[in-house]
C-alpha cells in the first residue's frame, strides 16, 4: 500500500511539474534565440514560451511568435505586414482592453521600439486580473515577415514587477531572429 | 494490510458520496433567510467592485434619465418595486442583468441600439419584472444547488466585466429558467402598459437582439437565452400583445429627451465596437447616428476609423479619408482626424500630405501617447527633405 501510494505521489508529481524545465542557457526556437539567465524555469506551450523564476503569479516572460493571419481571442482586428508599429499596438491595446478577463487596463506607455533592429513598439500597461490583483505588463512587439513577435514582462505591479524589470530588458537587449532557413 | 489499504479508499468514496447526498437531502426547496442574506453579501461585493473599476459608464445625467424610466415603472409595483436602481456598463455586447438586491446593470450596447423610451422601458421592465419576482434569488439557488453544464458554459462565454463581477452575476445571467424568462416578458409587458408604454415597441427590442445574433454568430446575449427561445418568447408576447385593445392610447414618451440623453452613449459604444472588432455593427449605428445628427465631427471621425480599420480596397481608404476630412471641416481643433489622416498619407509615403495634419495633431494634443511615434515620422519625412534638398543642390 505505502508502494502504491508513494508511486501515485510521483505519478502525481510528474504530470503537474512536466512541462515546466529549467532553462538552460537560454531559448533556442526556430526562429528566435534569447539568453536567460539561471534559475529560471520553462514551460513550453507550442505556440508560446513562458518563463519564470519564482511561479507565473508572481512574475513571467512570454515569448510569443505568431503567423499574421491568426486572428486575435478578443479584438475582431488582424495585424498585416504593412502597418505600422503605432497601428500593429492598437491592435493589441484593442485585443487586450476587449478581454473580458481584465479590468482597470490602464497604458501608462505606448512608444516606438527597436528590437533586435526591428521597428517595433514598447506598451506599459496595468490591469487587474479576476482576482484582484494589478498586475503590470512591459509589452514589446514588432512584424517581421509574416509573423508578429511580442515579448513580454508580467509582474504584480507592487514589488515584483519594479524587483525583475530590469532583468527582462537586458533578456530583451539578448533577443535575436534566427535568419530564415 | 493490501485489503485494509483498498477498505480505506473505498471508506472514503463511500463518506464523499455519503455527504453529497446528505446536503442534497437536507436543502430546503425554497430559498432560505440564509441562503438570500449570502447572496445579497456577494451581490453588494460586486457591486461594490465595479463600482470601484473603470468598468462603469459615468454619465450622471444619463443615469439620472434612465432611472427616471425606471421609477415610472417601479410606481406602478411600489410594494415590491423598492430598490431597484440603474447602473450603466461600458461594454458593446446586448445585455442587461440584475442582482438580487435590485441594482440592474445595462450594457452601453444594449442602450445604443434602442430607438425610442419605450424600447427602454421595455428592457427595464423586463428587469424589474425578474427583481420583483426574485428570478435572481432562484435562479442563483437553482445553479448553486442543480448545477447546469450549459448555463455555466453560457455565463463563461459572456464578456460583460467578467473579471469584475464573477460568480453571483454569472449565476444571474444564466441561472433564470426558460418559464421565469416568460414570466418576466409577460409582466414586463403589463409594467409597460401600467406606466403607459407602448408594449408593441418590446418586440422592436427582441429585433435588436436577434439581429445582434445574426452578427455575432457564435456569441448570444444572455439576455435572451437561446434562439429557439428568443422565437418562443416573441411568440408569446405577440399572443399577449393580441388580446390588448391597441386602441388604448398608449404612446411614446419623451422622444426628444431621449434622443438627446443618449446621443454620447451612441457615440462612446461605436468606439467600443470599433475597439472589439465589430465593425459592422459600428457602421450601422454611426450610419443610423448621422441620419439624425448629421454635423457631428465625432461620427465622421469614426466612420473615417472604420473604413481605415477595414482598409480591404482603394474604396475604403478613400472613403476613410473623406470621412476625417469632413470631420476636421467641421471641428478644426480636433486632435484625433488629424492624426489618423496624417498616418493615413505617411503609410501611403505621402510625407508632403502627411505632415501639416501630423504637426496639427501634436499641437491640437500636446500631451497625447502617440506623439512619440509622431515626432518620430515627422524627424523622418525632415531628414528625407534634408536628403532631397542635398541631393538637388549637388545636382546643381
Amino acid at each position: 500500500m505505502k508502494n502504491r501510494l508513494i508511486l501515485l505521489a510521483i505519478i502525481v508529481m510528474i504530470a503537474g511539474c512536466a512541462s515546466w524545465k529549467a532553462v538552460d542557457g537560454g531559448i533556442h526556437s526556430e526562429t528566435y534565440c534569447v539568453e536567460v539567465p539561471s534559475g529560471w524555469m520553462k514551460f513550453d506551450a507550442g505556440a508560446y514560451v513562458m518563463i519564470s523564476r519564482d511561479g507565473p503569479y508572481l512574475q513571467y516572460v512570454l515569448f510569443q511568435e505568431r503567423p499574421l493571419e491568426r486572428p486575435f481571442l478578443n479584438a475582431r482586428k488582424r495585424l498585416t505586414a504593412d502597418m505600422l508599429p503605432q497601428e500593429a499596438a492598437q491592435i493589441i491595446i484593442d485585443d487586450l482592453s476587449s478581454d473580458s478577463m481584465v479590468a482597470n487596463f490602464t497604458v501608462i506607455e505606448n512608444a516606438p521600439a527597436v528590437i533586435d533592429d526591428h521597428d517595433g513598439f514598447r506598451l506599459l500597461f496595468r490591469y487587474s486580473d479576476p482576482k484582484g490583483l494589478t498586475l503590470k505588463t512591459a509589452y514589446y512587439g514588432f512584424i517581421q515577415g509574416q509573423n508578429y513577435y511580442s515579448l513580454r514582462f508580467t509582474a504584480p505591479q507592487r514589488y515584483y514587477f519594479d524587483n525583475d524589470i530590469d532583468v527582462f530588458e537586458s533578456m530583451l537587449s539578448k533577443f535575436h531572429l534566427v535568419a530564415a532557413r | 494490510m493490501k485489503s485494509v489499504g483498498w477498505l480505506w479508499i473505498f471508506w472514503l468514496i463511500l463518506t464523499c458520496l455519503g455527504t453529497a447526498a446528505a446536503a442534497d437531502e437536507q436543502f430546503p426547496r425554497d430559498p432560505s433567510k440564509h441562503d438570500i442574506q449570502a447572496l445579497m453579501e456577494a451581490a453588494r461585493a460586486d457591486e461594490m467592485r465595479l463600482e470601484q473599476s473603470d468598468a462603469l459608464y459615468r454619465d450622471s445625467k444619463l443615469e439620472a434619465y434612465v432611472n427616471q424610466v425606471a421609477m415610472r415603472l417601479v410606481a406602478t409595483v411600489p410594494e415590491k418595486g423598492g430598490g431597484f436602481r440603474v447602473k450603466v456598463i461600458k461594454d458593446p455586447h446586448l445585455n442587461a442583468f440584475t442582482y438580487p438586491d435590485g441594482f440592474c446593470y445595462v450594457n452601453t450596447g444594449i442602450l445604443a441600439r434602442l430607438e425610442n423610451e419605450a424600447q427602454l422601458a421595455a428592457l427595464l421592465a423586463h428587469e424589474i419584472a425578474h427583481y420583483v419576482n426574485h428570478h435572481a434569488v432562484n435562479g442563483i439557488r437553482r445553479l448553486q444547488h442543480q448545477p447546469d453544464p450549459a448555463a455555466r458554459d453560457l455565463a463563461d462565454k459572456d464578456t460583460a466585466s467578467s473579471a469584475l463581477v464573477p460568480q453571483s452575476v454569472k449565476c444571474t445571467w444564466s441561472g433564470y429558467r426558460h418559464e421565469a424568462e416568460l414570466e418576466a416578458d409577460r409582466e414586463g409587458l403589463k409594467l409597460m402598459m401600467r406606466a403607459g408604454y407602448n408594449p408593441y415597441e418590446a418586440l422592436r427590442l427582441f429585433e435588436h437582439l436577434a439581429e445582434e445574433m445574426a452578427w455575432e454568430k457564435y456569441y448570444e446575449p444572455l439576455f435572451f437565452g437561446s434562439h429557439p427561445r428568443l422565437q418562443t418568447r416573441i411568440e408569446k408576447c405577440s399572443e399577449f400583445l393580441g388580446s390588448i385593445d391597441p386602441t388604448r392610447g398608449l404612446r411614446l414618451y419623451g422622444e426628444n429627451r431621449f434622443g438627446f440623453m443618449l446621443r454620447d452613449v451612441i457615440l462612446d459604444n461605436i468606439a467600443l465596437d470599433i475597439q472589439a472588432g465589430r465593425f459592422d455593427q459600428a457602421r450601422q449605428a454611426s450610419e443610423r447616428f448621422l441620419a439624425t445628427y448629421s454635423d457631428d465631427a465625432r461620427v465622421y471621425y469614426l466612420l473615417g476609423e472604420i473604413y481605415r480599420q477595414l482598409g480591404r480596397d482603394r474604396d475604403e481608404s478613400n472613403r476613410a479619408e473623406s470621412f476625417y476630412k469632413r470631420a476636421i471641416d467641421l471641428d478644426a481643433g480636433y486632435p484625433e482626424p488629424h492624426r489618423a489622416l496624417g498616418l493615413m498619407y505617411y503609410k501611403a509615403g505621402q510625407s508632403q500630405q502627411a505632415q501639416p495634419y501630423l504637426e496639427a495633431s501634436v499641437l491640437l494634443e500636446p500631451n497625447a501617447q502617440e506623439n512619440t511615434y509622431i515626432r518620430n515620422y515627422l524627424k523622418r519625412i525632415h531628414s528625407r527633405d534634408l536628403r532631397q534638398e542635398q541631393f538637388a543642390y549637388k545636382k546643381k
